[in-house]
C-alpha cells in the first residue's frame, strides 16, 4: 500500500513538474498574459 | 458516492498535493522559479479544494477533514494519522498561503522558507509513520517471531 503510494505521488510529481516545464518555457518565451502595464515578462 | 470512491478521490487528492508539493520543494530555486510557482500554486489549489470538499462530506466519508483525538484508548485507526494529518494540512497549507503573498510582500520569502522546511519535516513524520504502521509493525514483528525461534530451538538443543 505504502509502494503504490509512493508511486502515486512520484506520478503526480511528474504530470506537475512538466506541466509546471511547459509554463516555464511559455513564462520564458514572453507567451505569458501581458502584465498591467502592458509588457510581457 | 460510496465509500470506495471517497478513498480513490482521497487517493488522487494525496498523490496530488504531495507530488505538487515534490515539485516546488525540488524548484525552490532562482533559476526554477517559474516552476516553482505554478507548483507551489498547485498546492495551493489542492488544499484549498481538501478544505471545501472536508467542509462538505458527509459524517462517515474518509474526505472529511480530520479531527485530531486524544483519545488513545480508542479502537480504530491510530489516533496519531489525525494529528498528523491536520498538521500537514495547515503546515502546507500555511507553505502555499505564504508562497503565494511572498510574491507582493517580499519580506514573507522568509517565514515561508520556514514553514516549507518545517513542513517537510511533519511530512517526514508523516511517512515514518505511515510506513510503521503499515509495514515496521509486521516487520518487528516478524523480527520477534525469529527471535523467539532461535531462543526456541536453542532451549530445544540444551
Amino acid at each position: 500500500m505504502l509502494g503504490k503510494m509512493l508511486i502515486h505521488c512520484l506520478v503526480a510529481a511528474i504530470l506537475i513538474g512538466s506541466a509546471a516545464a511547459v509554463y516555464a518555457q511559455t513564462r520564458g518565451a514572453g507567451l505569458a498574459l501581458p502584465t498591467v502595464t502592458g509588457h510581457h515578462d | 458516492m460510496s465509500t470506495k470512491l471517497h478513498h480513490t478521490l482521497l487517493k488522487l487528492w494525496h498523490a496530488w498535493v504531495a507530488g505538487a508539493f515534490l515539485v516546488a520543494y525540488v524548484t525552490a530555486d532562482e533559476d526554477t522559479y517559474a516552476m516553482h510557482l505554478f507548483a507551489g500554486y498547485a498546492v495551493l489549489a489542492a488544499i484549498v479544494v481538501r478544505l471545501l470538499v472536508g467542509a462538505f462530506a458527509p459524517t462517515a466519508s474518509p474526505l472529511r477533514l480530520p479531527r485530531p483525538t486524544l483519545d488513545w484508548a480508542r479502537k480504530g485507526r491510530h489516533p496519531l494519522f489525525g494529528w498528523l494529518a491536520a498538521a500537514l494540512l495547515a503546515g502546507v497549507g500555511l507553505a502555499a498561503i505564504s508562497g503565494a503573498l511572498a510574491d507582493g510582500l517580499p519580506w514573507l520569502e522568509d517565514p515561508h522558507e520556514v514553514i516549507a522546511q518545517t513542513s517537510l519535516w511533519v511530512i517526514g513524520g508523516h511517512v515514518a509513520f505511515v510506513a510503521f504502521i503499515y509495514g515496521g509493525k509486521r516487520l518487528l514483528n516478524r523480527i520477534g517471531q525469529e527471535l523467539s525461534g532461535i531462543r526456541f530451538s536453542k532451549e530445544n538443543i540444551q
